[in-house]
């Protein structure tokens, strides 16, 4: 029973994994509202521009021009969106990146490619509000 | 101490042997002889004293002896024998010329009878038959004459005692002072009577009576005495006729008590002897023989001549005295010569035994100084000589000691430095500084060798105590270079000596090291590899010794370990860094590798399966099926790739393991569906002995479930028929699983290869499903989780594995949970 009230967003520049993520998070598991950003130059406007605040933010770190720590700043920083669910979207993890995933203030971690069997018990751990290390 | 108890013993003890031998048979021999000569010189005295008596004696006898002759004599002379004719036959007229003719007879008598100066006989009578003086003559003041003074005699005992007498015989009268009055004449005129009866034809016809005068031989007894002696003449009651002090002359007739026995009370008991003997008394010795005059008489005079012990034997004490002088003379030179030569043999010998001591205790330049032509001497003269080597061999040995200890020193400093300079450029430095310093060296350099360039560059110097700076000429040196005594250690691989500069053709002049006199430059060497060259300089002319080359070399030996070492440290840095950087690369890739592997699958699975569950749309049966096989196909892909990778980061040691909660019994339930799943219509029956309240524990959740997969899928893989079993209980601080099967087992031969890996896989990934890089994986997995595995199987029968985890408690909820670690490599 997807709460449709919940809004996400998910910052991605690889189309592949955006689709999957549309796919998983709209289709089978119900959730309406996603929002994607294929770029992420102005980010904050692109996020002030959004309709309502995310409840779960998607962050794929590898981005230009700004990667995801920034992003995440950018977002703690503000009032507003300061409080969202951030989780880090990344493709290679090491120890010491997930320290730091951490200290830098991310919510959660969850290791690309996007594993469509997983991803919806994550999800639902990241809704209840703990957080998140996995790694695929 | 020592030296003094030392020296009593020997020198006293010849001292004491010299005594023993000089003085004691000399002492003995002189004490025998002492008393064996005084012994006889006593006797010889004794015998003198006694010939000295009795010859007294005789000569006394002999008077007496004359003295009654004469009277006899007298008796038959013409004369008398006429007148007594005469008387008896009453011829008063040749009476008177007969008296006369008598008389005369007398007169010549007398005047005739000396006694040296002195007349014998003081007088002479005839008495008659009635006692009367029928002729006398007297020695009046010389003269010789008749006496007409006459008077009867018949009173007197030696006419009353001659009147008894047969003819022939006579009496001698005692010794007496009377004279014929009776009255004792001064000065003592001692007489003595003889008395003769004369008869004609048996008639008593008178007496004929010759007064003797006894004072002559009276004298003879005070006569020849030495000079301490005295001598006596005593009556048989001891009054003394004659003696030395006038005073105890005639004690009898002068009516005093003096007598011999009152004066010497120890005589008494000689008197009256008959025999001539010695009495020893107190201080005196006393020979003393008794006088029996001729002649009828009981007169017995005794003779004694008295002399002081010491007197007698004054010539043996004398002797004893002198030999004793002697005596005390000898020991005193026997002594002396005793001390002496003691002193001469034992002072030479202390001398040595105290120059020996002070030697040993460390002055070595003692010397004995002992000028002698003997034994002694030339003793002395070979101590002196091995006092010299002594000395020379110490002093020798102790500038080697000293070097050796210096060197050692050197070497101990160098590994000093070497063990704590890690800058091998400092410790370089550090090395010819101190050189020269403890080697009192003029310069010092090290110079590293450099096979691209083939010269020799210096590395450090120092110079007058000073470090260098570039000096011309010999910053580099080429290894060909001629003439350079260090690059001709370098070609040769060996020591070169340069002991004087100006002499050698190997050397080579610098200007700024003009001082150099002899040079050692010494090659270092690791095996065959040149290193460098240690150079050592000194303004000496051969300053280098071969026990210098020597401890220099093994200094070298240690610069060039030291430069070895820097420079394999430099390698290894080098190495490690590069293997690092390798790894890096390495883990780089397997991450890009992983992820760039990983994605494409991940789009296939995601995408075929939106579609197979119908999330974009409705799917028939047909079309369902078709899609969940290349599911499954891609999901085996994707365990294959995920294993590959597993295994190449076990191989790399690069094994991370992603640390979360885990929760046993959740993963075991899977594991139990997933056999469900994968056993599917096969004989075989699935049993679960799971607890219950299985804890949860830390550990990287997707690597368990992967170890209980593995497990349980080979499980059912290779049971035909049968049973797979599942348990798992805690026991304490340990999780204990087991996967126990009833299937095909696992032949002995493959045992041991069981957890390798690559073997297996090979194998295993002939066969149809299943992923077969599963074992070792699973054995990593669980080590990595700190946990062990092993087996138990026996072919036909079936197989069991045991796992056990520690349970590691997940951190308190404060922290994060699920932590990414990397494990420590494990295979």
């Amino acid at each position: 029973m997807a709460d449709e009230n919940l809004s996400f967003l998910y910052v991605e520049d690889d189309m592949m994994s955006r689709e999957i993520m549309r796919l998983l998070i709209v289709q089978e598991l119900g959730y309406p509202r996603l929002t994607i950003f294929d770029q992420n130059d102005n980010f904050m406007e692109r996020v002030h521009a959004l309709s309502e605040v995310p409840d779960v933010v998607f962050l794929d770190v590898q981005m230009q021009p700004h990667d995801g720590y920034e992003m995440l700043n950018m977002l703690r920083t503000d009032p507003v969106y300061a409080k969202c669910k951030i989780i880090a979207m990344t493709a290679s993890v090491m120890a010491t990146d997930v320290e730091s995933f951490k200290k830098a203030g991310f919510d959660g971690l969850i290791g690309k490619p996007i594993m469509r069997n997983e991803f919806p018990g994550l999800l639902k751990q990241i809704l209840t509000g703990e957080s998140v290390w996995f790694v695929a | 101490m020592q030296q003094t108890r030392i020296r009593l013993n020997l020198g006293h003890k010849l001292i004491l042997i010299f005594l023993v031998i000089g003085l004691v048979p000399v002492v003995a021999t002189s004490i025998t002889n002492i008393f064996l000569t005084s012994d006889v010189l006593r006797e010889r005295i004794i015998d003198d004293e006694r010939a000295s008596l009795q010859q007294k004696v005789s000569e006394i006898e002999r008077f007496l002896e004359i003295t009654v002759n004469d009277i006899r004599l007298l008796s038959r002379s013409y004369a008398v024998q006429q007148m007594a004719q005469v008387i008896a036959d009453n011829d008063t007229l040749a009476l008177q010329p007969a008296r006369e003719a008598v008389a005369n007879e007398f007169i010549s008598f007398v005047e005739t009878r000396q006694a040296g100066e002195q007349r014998i006989y003081a007088r002479i009578r005839f008495l008659d038959a009635t006692g009367f003086e029928f002729v006398r003559v007297d020695d009046v003041e010389g003269n010789v004459e008749s006496v007409m003074n006459l008077n009867y005699r018949s009173a007197e005992t030696y006419f009353s005692q001659a009147q008894n007498l047969p003819k022939g015989e006579i009496y001698v009268s005692p010794i007496n002072l009377f004279d014929e009055y009776g009255q004792i004449q001064r000065p003592f005129n001692p007489v003595l009577q003889y008395s003769t009866p004369i008869y004609v034809e048996d008639v008593f016809i008178g007496v004929l009576v010759t007064d003797v005068q006894a004072q002559g031989f009276l004298d003879l007894v005070q006569t020849n005495l030495p000079s301490e002696a005295t001598a006596f003449l005593v009556d048989h009651d001891g009054y003394y006729l004659s003696h030395p002090d006038s005073e105890r002359l005639f004690g009898r007739d002068l009516e005093t008590d003096i007598r011999l026995q009152t004066d010497f009370a120890d005589l008494a008991p000689t008197l009256g002897s008959t025999s001539a003997d010695t009495l020893e008394l107190a201080d005196d010795i006393v020979f003393y023989q008794s006088i029996e005059p001729p002649g009828q008489s009981d007169i017995q005079w005794m003779l004694y001549s008295l002399r002081p012990l010491d007197d007698v034997l004054a010539p043996a004490h004398q002797q004893q005295n002198t030999l004793l002088l002697a005596l005390g003379v000898f020991a005193v030179l026997v002594t002396g010569i005793a001390l002496f030569f003691a002193r001469n043999l034992s002072r030479p010998i202390e001398q040595l035994t105290r120059t020996s001591a002070s030697i040993a205790e460390g002055d070595l330049k003692q010397r004995v100084y002992i000028d002698r032509q003997d034994e002694l001497g030339a003793l002395a003269r070979t101590f002196n000589s091995m006092s010299d080597q002594l000395q020379d061999s110490i002093e020798h040995l102790e500038d080697r000691v000293t070097a050796r200890t210096r060197d050692l020193q050197i070497a101990a400093d160098v590994s000093r430095q070497i063990t704590t300079e890690l800058d091998i450029n400092k410790l370089l430095q550090q090395v010819v500084m101190l050189t020269t310093r403890s080697f009192s060296l003029y310069a010092a350099f090290i110079f590293r060798y450099d096979d691209e360039t083939k010269s020799l560059i210096r590395a450090a110097g120092v110079t007058d105590g000073v470090q260098v700076g570039t000096i011309a000429g010999f910053d580099t040196i080429s290894i060909n270079a001629v003439p350079s005594a260090i690059a001709l250690a370098a070609r040769n691989g060996q020591a070169v000596t340069v002991n004087d500069t100006t002499q050698s053709t190997d050397y080579l002049e610098i200007p700024a090291l003009s001082g150099t006199c002899s040079e050692l430059a010494i090659p270092l060497l690791v095996g065959d590899r040149l290193l460098g060259v240690f150079d050592l300089q000194s303004k000496q002319v051969d300053r280098f010794s071969a026990d210098d080359e020597r401890v220099l070399t093994s200094l070298a030996e240690q610069i060039t370990i030291a430069m070895r070492n820097a420079q394999l440290f430099t390698e290894t840095q080098q190495a490690r860094e590069a293997a690092e950087q390798a790894n890096r690369v390495k883990s780089q890739f397997l991450a890009n590798m992983s992820h760039e592997l990983r994605t494409p699958l991940n789009a296939i699975l995601n995408f075929t399966g939106f579609v197979a569950d119908g999330v974009l749309g409705p799917v028939n049966d047909q079309q369902a099926d078709s899609l969940h096989k290349v599911i499954n196909s891609g999901q085996h892909l994707l365990s294959l790739i995920n294993d590959i990778l597993d295994l190449t980061k076990i191989e790399v040691g690069m094994m991370d393991l992603f640390v979360q909660d885990v929760n046993l019994n959740q993963a075991l339930d899977s594991s139990l569906s997933t056999a469900k799943g994968l056993i599917k219509d096969k004989p075989v029956e699935l049993v679960a002995e799971i607890a219950p309240d299985l804890p949860v524990i830390s550990g990287d959740r997707r690597r368990i479930r992967q170890i209980l997969l593995n497990l349980v899928s080979n499980a059912v893989k290779f049971t035909p028929s049968g049973s797979i079993t599942l348990s798992a209980h805690q026991e304490n601080d340990t999780i204990k699983l087991m996967v126990k099967d009833t299937g095909i087992g696992i032949p002995l031969e493959q045992q041991a290869a069981v957890f390798e890996t690559f073997r297996q896989a090979k194998h295993d990934l002939a066969e149809s499903s299943g992923t077969g890089l599963g074992m070792p994986i699973t054995k990593a997995f669980v080590k990595a989780h700190g946990g062990r595995i092993w087996f138990e199987s026996e072919a036909d029968v079936g197989t069991t594995f045991f796992v056990t985890l520690p349970v590691v408690k997940p951190p308190e909820p404060e922290t994060t949970s699920g932590d990414r670690t990397h494990a420590p490599a494990t295979s």
